[in-house]
């Protein structure tokens, strides 16, 4: 058995044991944008926020948009691949590590924006020792933390099998591998806990991951402010964070195939489901985005309308059309006919998405601050050097941990690769058998009780 | 106990500032430079609003609303923080604790009034002419205004030496006190003899989006003879 | 060790505290050593002071501790402002603890090289020597002291000083002398003060062009008698109309704006006149009894002059000042109806903006109102200002050298030729110290003024500073004008010194503010006052003679006797006990609250001032002090006086031509303006209207940080000047809010921010002066003569605009 994996799937441990010329120069790269945020950061700890384009009233900017971005896009991970996983999809095999992957990295990074946001961070234990369960901010904290830990556990479980494989395959790092992998042989007891505790994460990952994004949606609508202050804040954005996780994971899947050469294993279907997935997801979110706008518009409160104006026509149309452009019209173009170039197609569409759910997190932050009730006339908002060097730094971090990460262990599940091509097959046709009406002549059931 | 309050008379007001530089000068309110200034970082904690009714032709019709923390009875800003650095204190008023404060802008965000300023910058050291009564705040925290609550704890000490209540009169924060047309009048609303509580109930008292129930402290008196 | 979760995390967020401290410091050992120091309460003491930011005069109580100024709030037993204060008061503690204050005397290095500190003994007798060799040249007259905006004993000392000395240049650079009454006051009601403004009792306020609520005169007194016309318990709610070119924070809370071509305040007067007359809703009672002029009359010699009356009905009817001013004939005959029905009703044509050669008639039509509806000498109307009983001082000695300087005319011919009404001509003063005429200033002293930055005509005083060879400044800064001394002997911030004060334009009482030094000086500076009494000691002979105190404590204790002596008045008190004192007054008691001198000035200097708010001269008769004894539409005075002036220089032409009139006919004692003609726009089509804002006391406050970041509320500013431009004229011009603009005159161009104001007429262009940082519009101003305040016009000049 071990054999067989070793000439099959030796491409999933090649970027383990091999490091190449492109390796460096990615990790190069990023740490020269991750020096750029440094700096800013520096800068902006020993100065103080006003380094930032931030003022009054526009006392929130780039940050919490990033915030907010990222916590959406911790949702590829987990919550698809529990999705994926629960509803037993076959093609989630080589998808499923990478989603996860990325909501544990970028959980981190969301996270962080929040310590970068802050007039005090040298404060930050206050949210300990004094906290106060009535803020939304203290529910983001609980619901992130929660979701952080359930989601490394979920990562970390059907990581096991893969480590004890590395411990037995690869020469470095064994002490690392061998404390990993718990002991793993692969007995059936092993494999039967492994296969009830993923059942059980995935089940209990799904309710944390949608209430993560519903209470960063709270954040902003638990506030009397025109345009935040709304009933569906919480399910439209748990649809953006899955809609941008769904398009942050494609373009991950993309990058890694070619890297690492996974054409085998990521094949045009995969894209091609994804990328049905995400136009019903870009369909969802403009059927969110239409109702929320429609609201407001019709019922045409003053101040809602001086938020919606801002939007629409005002200062912040390039901002608004362009999200409206980004996250639906272009992923339609794209993905409405997915013949040939599927792969081309749904990165472009999910290249889109992430920028246009970018605009839309910041086209929610930033306008109703910028319009307040009372006369102060209009907040214009520009972010400067500062902000721009965290915004880079906080994607290069990220994508410098995830390469890092696949350093380390494989991207691709190799143990549920095999799985699939063992048991999975058979079981597949066996469920499928049992979706299906029996070939046998069709027997006339009596009829129910009662009926 | 006292429920602190304050009436504003925009009749009178003429907006003049007096009440802003006054509570600069009390609270240690610096002036945030020109850069700053031009950014939006002015610090104001009371802030004279310039309602214009026409925008296309602003200076038609115009009217003057000096602006403090309203002191909210449900303060939107202190549900939001996630350190209790501010609260409603007993007595109704809105404090903000610098040394607990986080700098997160919550309580910014989440204020209808915009009556909470941020320290974007150091803006001031301690230095001669401050009024050590009030602490110099530094970088990073939100800060409001709070009703001269200091001047509140000398008067509450100097009746507890006499052995005797606060006397009506003998708190009054620097705005209403500098105020030159009497626009502002300060006191006690649990106190139904009281000049607050008689001018809020006037047929031209009105709250500053009072339709948000936040239940504001200070109570505005519309112009001419009508009703807000 | 028991570890509690409370203090796991204490020390976690100790330690990530300590991490974060990341400069090294160990900041908290200092704070820790800070703290110690405040558990030590100071010992907190109030004293009275007066704010002496612009001409109001208002009572300030410094809160000091341990004798350092820590706080200002307003002196609440003062009666001109009782304990309420406006926002540039508080800027008096940024100019007190201002780091770029002088901290001593300086002198250059050679010829107008460095600057360098010395010492004061050096200094004084750098100046007194000066000063004593030019007297024994004769040319005591060639010394000449520039005075600036203040009032009180510090100006009877230079006058004084001047006159021992024997110069007869003391020269206030200033727009109007507060403590002088208005000129048309003066020719109409023939009274020597100023009229006081019954606002608070009035129940329809009518100004013309004054910024009643932001710099008119004591903004505190004026807007605390605003709330007392608009609320006050019994009365129905008071009524205010503004004219004004421009919608200001004055016109806002005026129930009428009245939008007005600028210049053109007189005519409108006369169109209101003229409705009051048509209608007869004029005071016939006050016009029969107390007016001359009104109707036609005849002089002793038989011959016919045409009255007020008949001139006004023939000349301005409504439709003519309509078109003149631009207000519509509706709003002319309401604000007629509103001022010949709504008693008392007071108008208000003083300071205000220039109306250059018709200002006189202007103000005298305006006042004119004054009389037709009847409001002289009554409560809510214009009354007289009582003079203060101060201890006269004794004659001046004047030697053979003082007396020979003071034989010498002028230097700026203030009385005498076109500044005949005028007592100082600071906007003649540049071209003739240029020009040597009659003779070269040798040494000038300048005392709280700054004509470098401040006046409209900079320029040439910079040019004319350049040919004294002598320039001493008194100025606690470095300011334009210090920066070109010879020597600076920096005198002391306002909270510093010993110093009194005499506001006048109050509602019927007057008043005598005493302040002492509310902190000890911060730097080697000298009060100014002092630096005279010293200077002159060191002349000696009659300059030491007629200036014999030590210190100016002395010569305000001396002054100040007679308010004790005058058997009237008190030292303010709690209102209480004023009160009860005024209910015995009014029954004939008056009873001196002390027994001796000293105690009286022991309760001035604590309380502050003294006032005397009884014996209100609320009688027709007793303001008319006129040749005829009566209110003069035909201004006899003013007919003598171009008389006597006609003798003594031989002709009338130039008295007519500054009069702004055509001959030495009746219209030129009259109250009438004549219709301008109809101009062409030409090469500057807008015109340029300065004013004064609220927030900007006297010299600029530059200094001041707040009031400069907070200027104004009508247009949103920050630090920056700027320039207020109708939306119309500015889509006109492709200029769009928020953009720098080229404001350009005939004279120059300055770079301003524009602010679209829809609060004016759409050809008149607004800046306020000292407005903010950057340009300065007396870059602007053309240097018109006013023959009526010897300062330049300000509201005159036309100008262009272009996008920057």
């Amino acid at each position: 058995m071990a054999d067989r994996a070793d000439t099959r799937d030796a491409v999933l441990l090649a970027p383990i044991e091999l490091t190449g010329r492109g390796f460096y120069l990615t990790v190069g790269l990023l740490s020269l944008l991750i020096l750029w945020g440094a700096i800013a950061y520096w800068t902006q700890f020993d100065e103080g926020l006003g380094v930032t384009g931030l003022h009054q009233p526009v006392s929130w900017g780039f940050y919490v948009t990033n915030f907010v971005f990222f916590i959406g896009i911790s949702h590829a991970g987990t919550l698809i691949s529990a999705i994926l996983r629960l509803s037993k999809a076959e093609w989630r095999r080589p998808i499923t590590r990478m989603a996860e992957v990325i909501t544990v990295m970028v959980l981190f990074i969301g996270a962080g924006q929040i310590l970068v946001d802050l007039g005090r961070p040298d404060r930050m234990l206050n949210i300990i020792r004094y906290g106060r369960y009535q803020s939304p901010l203290l529910w983001d904290a609980t619901s992130i933390s929660a979701y952080l830990t359930a989601s490394i556990v979920y990562l970390y479980i059907p990581m096991i099998p893969d480590i004890a494989i590395l411990r037995d395959r690869v020469g470095k790092r064994k002490l690392l591998y061998t404390v990993l992998a718990l002991g793993w042989q692969g007995t059936e007891h092993q494999q039967k806990v492994l296969n009830r505790a993923i059942a059980i994460m995935a089940v209990l990952v799904i309710p944390i991951a949608v209430s993560v994004h519903s209470v960063v949606s709270f954040v902003f609508s638990m506030t009397l402010q025109p345009m935040w202050h709304s009933t569906i804040f919480g399910p439209y954005f748990v649809v953006g964070a899955i809609f941008s996780g769904i398009a942050a994971l494609i373009v991950a899947m993309v990058a890694f195939r070619k890297a690492y050469g996974l054409h085998g294993y990521l094949k045009p279907i995969h894209f091609r489901y994804l990328g049905q997935l995400l136009l019903v997801m870009a369909l969802l979110w403009f059927y969110f985005t239409f109702a929320e706008y429609l609201t407001g518009y019709y019922g045409a409160e003053p101040e809602e309308m001086k938020v919606f104006q801002a939007k629409f026509s005002g200062p912040f149309w390039p901002f608004f059309w362009g999200m409206v452009l980004t996250n639906l019209i272009i992923p339609i173009l794209c993905l409405v006919r997915l013949g040939r170039r599927t792969i081309g197609k749904v990165l472009i569409a999910s290249l889109s998405v992430t920028v246009g759910m970018w605009l839309e997190r910041f086209i929610i932050v930033v306008p109703t601050l910028s319009n307040p009730r009372l006369p102060f006339g209009e907040g214009i908002y520009w972010p400067t050097w500062v902000e721009w060097g965290e915004l880079a730094g906080s994607f290069a971090l990220f994508a410098l941990f995830y390469v890092l990460f696949t350093k380390l262990f494989p991207v691709i599940s190799i143990w549920e690769i095999r799985e699939g091509r063992e048991v999975g097959l058979k079981e597949v046709e066996e469920r499928l058998l049992t979706y299906l009406p029996d070939t046998a002549e069709p027997r006339h059931a009596e009829p129910e009780r009662g009926w | 106990m006292a429920r602190w309050g304050m009436v504003i008379d925009l009749d009178r007001c003429t907006g003049c500032q007096a009440c802003v530089i006054a509570c600069k000068a009390e609270n240690n309110v610096p002036a945030v430079g020109a850069k700053e200034a031009v950014r939006g970082r002015i610090i104001s904690w009371m802030q004279v609003l310039t309602e214009v009714e026409d925008h296309d032709h602003p200076g038609e019709q115009m009217r003057f609303v000096p602006r403090p923390c309203l002191q909210c009875d449900d303060p939107p800003c202190t549900k939001v923080c996630p350190v209790y650095a501010t609260y409603r204190n007993p007595e109704g008023i809105v404090a903000q604790i610098y040394a607990r404060c986080i700098g997160c802008r919550f309580c910014m965000a989440a204020c209808p009034y915009n009556a909470k300023y941020f320290n974007w910058h150091r803006y001031q050291k301690e230095g001669p002419g401050q009024n050590p009564d009030v602490s110099v705040r530094p970088k990073g925290v939100v800060e409001k205004c709070t009703f001269c609550h200091h001047r509140l704890q000398h008067a509450r000490e100097r009746a507890l030496a006499e052995g005797r209540e606060v006397a009506p009169g003998e708190y009054v924060p620097a705005c209403a006190e500098a105020c030159p047309a009497r626009a502002i009048i300060f006191g006690d609303l649990s106190d139904p003899g009281s000049e607050v509580s008689r001018l809020a109930q006037s047929r031209r008292a009105f709250r500053l989006l009072e339709e948000l129930g936040t239940k504001p402290k200070v109570i505005y008196l519309t112009e001419g003879e009508g009703r807000g | 060790m028991r570890v509690t979760r409370r203090g796991f995390f204490q020390t976690i967020g100790g330690t990530a505290g300590a991490a974060a401290l990341i400069r090294g410091k160990l900041a908290k050992a200092e704070q820790a050593g800070e703290d110690l120091g405040r558990w030590a309460t100071p010992e907190e003491v109030m004293v009275p002071s007066i704010c002496q930011q612009c001409p109001g005069g208002c009572g300030l109580m410094v809160r000091t501790l341990d004798g350092k100024a820590a706080g200002l709030s307003g002196n609440p037993l003062h009666p001109v402002n009782r304990g309420a204060l406006c926002p540039k008061a508080f800027g008096g503690l940024q100019l007190l603890y201002d780091e770029n204050r002088l901290k001593g005397p300086m002198a250059r290095n050679g010829e107008r090289g460095r600057f360098r500190p010395i010492g004061w003994d050096e200094a004084l007798s750098m100046l007194t020597a000066r000063l004593s060799g030019l007297r024994a040249k004769g040319l005591a007259h060639t010394v000449a002291i520039l005075g600036g905006q203040y009032r009180g004993s510090r100006d009877t000392l230079w006058r004084r000083f001047a006159d021992a000395y024997g110069t007869p240049n003391y020269i206030r650079v200033r727009c109007l002398p507060p403590e002088r009454p208005a000129l048309a006051h003066q020719l109409m009601q023939g009274v020597t003060t100023p009229l006081g403004y019954d606002l608070g009792e009035a129940q329809l306020i009518l100004s013309f062009g004054a910024g009643l609520l932001e710099a008119w005169l004591g903004p505190v007194h004026a807007s605390q008698a605003f709330a007392r016309l608009r609320r006050s318990g019994e009365r129905p709610r008071g009524r205010f109309v503004q004219v004004d070119p421009r919608r200001s924070p004055t016109a806002v809370k005026a129930d009428r704006w009245v939008p007005i071509v600028p210049g053109t305040d007189g005519i409108l007067a006369l169109g209101i006149a003229n409705a009051l007359i048509r209608e007869e809703l004029y005071d016939k009672e006050f016009i029969e009894r107390h007016a001359f002029g009104f109707e036609d009359w005849v002089d002793q010699r038989g011959e016919r002059h045409e009255g007020f009356r008949n001139l006004v009905l023939r000349e301005y009817g409504l439709l003519t000042v309509s078109a003149a001013t631009g207000v519509p004939v509706k709003a002319i005959l309401e604000i007629a109806r509103d001022l010949g029905t709504i008693k008392p009703a007071v108008v208000i044509g003083e300071r205000g903006p220039a109306y250059g050669p018709d200002d006189l008639h202007t103000r005298m039509a305006i006042h004119s109102l004054n009389a037709l509806t009847g409001s002289i000498g009554v409560r809510g109307g214009l009354l007289i200002q009582g003079e203060l009983p101060l201890s006269p001082l004794r004659p001046v000695q004047q030697d053979e050298a003082a007396k020979r300087g003071l034989e010498h005319p002028r230097i700026d011919g203030a009385g005498w030729g076109e500044y005949f009404l005028v007592s100082d001509a600071p906007q003649a003063l540049p071209e003739r110290i240029l020009g040597a005429k009659p003779y070269p200033i040798n040494a000038l002293l300048l005392f709280a003024t700054n004509p470098l930055g401040n006046h409209p005509a900079k320029e040439a005083f910079a040019r004319a500073f350049d040919q004294i060879p002598f320039i001493v400044s008194f100025s606690p800064f470095l300011d334009d004008s210090s920066a070109r001394a010879d020597l600076i002997l920096p005198d002391h911030t306002y909270l510093e010194r010993w110093q009194d004060d005499q506001v006048t334009h109050l509602a019927g009482f007057t008043c005598f503010s005493l302040a002492r030094p509310a902190t000890a000086p911060l730097h080697q500076t000298r009060s100014t006052a002092d630096v005279v009494l010293q200077i002159a000691k060191a002349l000696g002979g009659s300059l030491a003679k007629s200036l014999p105190w030590e210190k100016f404590e002395d010569f305000l204790h001396e002054r100040a006797r007679g308010l004790y002596e005058a058997g009237r008045g008190y030292v303010v008190s709690a209102p209480a006990e004023e009160s009860l004192r005024r209910i015995l007054e009014r029954q004939g008691y008056w009873t001196p609250e002390f027994k001796s001198y000293d105690e009286f000035w022991g309760a001035l200097g604590k309380r502050g001032a003294w006032w005397d708010p009884t014996g209100l001269p609320v009688s027709r008769e007793a303001l008319l002090t006129t040749p005829s004894r009566k209110f003069e539409f035909y201004a006899s005075g003013l007919k003598r006086r171009v008389d006597e002036a006609v003798k003594r220089e031989g002709t009338g032409e130039v008295f007519v031509r500054a009069l702004g009139g055509a001959d030495r006919g009746d219209l030129l004692y009259l109250p009438v303006v004549a219709i301008p003609p109809v101009r062409e726009p030409g090469a500057f089509p807008l015109r340029l209207n300065t004013y004064r804002l609220m927030s900007r006391p006297i010299g600029g406050g530059r200094n001041q940080p707040w009031l400069l970041e907070q200027p104004a509320v009508h247009v949103r500013a920050s630090w920056e000047g700027w320039v207020e431009i109708h939306p119309k004229t500015a889509s006109e011009l492709g200029i769009k809010g928020g953009e720098p603009v080229w404001v350009e005159s005939a004279k120059g161009r300055v770079r301003l921010r524009a602010k679209l104001y829809a609060g004016t007429l759409p050809d008149v262009v607004h800046i306020p002066l000292f407005g903010g940082e950057g340009a300065n519009p007396n870059d602007l101003i053309a240097n018109e003569t006013d023959p009526f305040r010897g300062f330049g016009l300000l509201n005159t000049t036309r100008v262009r605009l272009l996008k920057a």
